[in-house]
């Protein structure tokens, strides 16, 4: 485990008690404070998942955050949530803005709500990815990988920019838009996540639009949703140009768009969404010239049954295929010796269960039957060629929400 | 005689009042309104100030029935609402009170409030006001 952020979290929870109490005793209806904490464990027989879960089992996975909101006059709001996660080498601990946030609403009614959120925002991405760190939020300690990967996470988890958004009346329900535009973080991260390896370089100068549409019928019990995105992620080599594995000064383009859909009954929910996502390497050249554009598909569907207030099931057939031309990886793990086929592809059927003893706790235990190594963090896992194909992973979560 | 029979069995289908603090000018609201606010997909009453929404815990029978009779959607499905607004900085949570009093208590003494008792409460015409749905 990592203490090195201890005090900032122990400052982080101070805060925010006191800042709770604050607001009970006043009974201020213009602030509030809510927070959470989560602390995970991962057992995997082969491979590691968030820190080295082969060996012993690793508990190297925290997730802590406190958020804020003060409603200034009844049009604007203001909100931040600051977060601590700690996942393997894929995630340190050190506290970051997770949002910082204006929200402006020129339009409040159930026929047309219009405003503008302006800052870091979380970015609205299918039906899971805003709140993709929230335990209490998720069907599942892990969310669906093909989807909503965990290497990738700074470049989808808030953008700095500008979002337009408005909830419609529209035929038997309501019609949520979410049109965004602003400059992705980037960091190491994103370069494990679309390079497999820590380029010398960086990405500076990026860019992206994204839009969402849900509709929502009969009071959210069928939900529909589209997501499409454009991102644009400038690369700017090192100082060492004769590095084997260098790249040219260039755009990566990323090009996403997915489709969500769930039906929500009392006791179940059925859950699918279906992701292409387009990756253009054609300015970068170097070992992408090997490959230069490849659109990764992904899908999953996920049968979530309720027993009551307490307990619930989850049962997910979650797959990726990181060339959709190449589903068994042979042609890449052929062009990319140094990477077996099956890191070219994961097949991960997932069983879980949730407890809630209290409302303000979640228990969850989850095992994972995968074939492929398609999403494995390389952060965590260094070298692919002695990954194995066939692996399980055992999970438990425990989350605290103030 | 079939008119009397089917207007006992709608009075218990909806066994439950909203309720509002009497500065609320609406008399009547209809569902998607009322779905809308206690959801906290909207914010502000039709005169610009803003909605102060009063629930009872998950778990209370009272808001479970509220929830699938009145508003039509499952308690699981507004507290998803809820925590994905507020962890995302986009909304905010309703006030949770313990119990039908204190619902009562709160709803009368909060301006621009909103929240729902059992109908077997009795209430007081100048402290909180019952609003019809259409």
């Amino acid at each position: 485990m990592n203490f090195k952020h201890l005090t900032t979290l122990l400052c982080m929870g101070i805060s925010a008690y006191s800042a709770g109490i604050y607001a009970s005793d006043s009974e201020n209806h213009n602030l509030s404070v809510n927070g959470f904490l989560t602390q995970g464990f991962f057992y995997t027989d082969q491979n590691n998942l968030y820190g080295e879960s082969s060996d012993n089992g690793s508990f190297d996975f925290h997730e802590v955050a406190v958020n804020s909101a003060y409603r200034f006059t009844p049009k604007l709001r203001g909100a931040l949530q600051i977060m601590s996660r700690q996942a393997g080498n894929v995630d340190n601990g050190e506290p970051k803005l997770d949002y910082a946030l204006l929200d402006y609403r020129f339009n409040d009614s159930v026929e047309k709500a219009v405003g503008v959120r302006a800052g870091r925002l979380k970015i609205p991405f299918g039906f899971y990815n805003e709140t993709r760190d929230v335990a209490f939020t998720r069907p599942s300690i892990m969310l669906p990988q093909s989807l909503y990967f965990d290497q990738a996470r700074d470049l989808e988890l808030s953008i700095d920019g500008v979002i337009l958004y408005s909830s419609l009346e529209a035929p038997g329900g309501w019609l949520d838009l979410d049109l965004l535009y602003g400059s992705p973080q980037t960091d190491t991260n994103v370069e494990y996540a679309y390079f497999a390896f820590d380029a010398a370089g960086k990405f500076n100068d990026s860019d992206g639009v994204m839009g969402r549409a849900i509709y929502s019928v009969d009071g959210g019990r069928i939900r529909v949703g589209l997501t499409a995105s454009e991102y644009r992620l400038g690369y700017k080599p090192g100082n060492d140009p004769t590095l084997w594995n260098e790249l040219n000064e260039g755009d990566l383009k990323l090009n996403v768009l997915a489709l969500s859909g769930q039906y929500n009954a009392e006791n179940w929910s059925l859950t699918g969404e279906y992701m292409l996502h387009e990756l253009d390497w054609r300015e970068l050249g170097g070992v992408f010239t090997l490959n230069p554009v490849t659109t990764i598909e992904s899908y999953y569907l996920q049968l979530q049954y309720r027993f009551n207030y307490s307990w619930d099931l989850l049962l997910r057939y979650d797959d990726l295929k990181l060339d959709k031309d190449d589903p068994l990886g042979k042609q890449n793990s052929a062009l990319f010796y140094t990477r077996p086929a099956h890191n070219f592809y994961a097949r991960d059927l997932t069983l879980g269960v949730g407890w809630r003893p209290a409302p303000k706790w979640l228990f969850r235990a989850e095992l994972h039957n995968v074939e492929g190594t398609g999403w494995l963090a390389e952060q965590d896992n260094p070298d692919a060629s002695v990954l194995h194909k066939y692996w399980n992973a055992f999970s438990l979560q425990a989350t605290y929400r103030f | 005689m079939l008119y009397i029979v089917l207007g006992l069995s709608a009075g218990q289908a909806l066994a439950d009042s909203v309720i509002v603090s009497l500065d609320v000018k609406e008399q009547a609201i209809n569902k998607n309104f009322l779905l809308a606010a206690f959801a906290m997909r909207i914010t502000r009453w039709p005169d610009g100030r803003p909605i102060r929404v009063f629930v009872l815990p998950d778990r209370h029978p009272l808001h479970q029935r509220f929830v699938k009779q009145r508003l039509q959607v499952f308690p699981y499905q507004l507290r998803n609402n809820w925590d994905r607004q507020v962890f995302t900085g986009t909304g905010a949570f309703p006030v949770t009170v313990d119990n039908m009093e204190e619902m009562y208590r709160m709803v009368s003494q909060t301006e621009g409030s909103i929240g729902y008792i059992a109908d077997s409460v009795k209430l007081s015409p100048e402290q909180v006001r019952v609003v019809d749905e259409f």
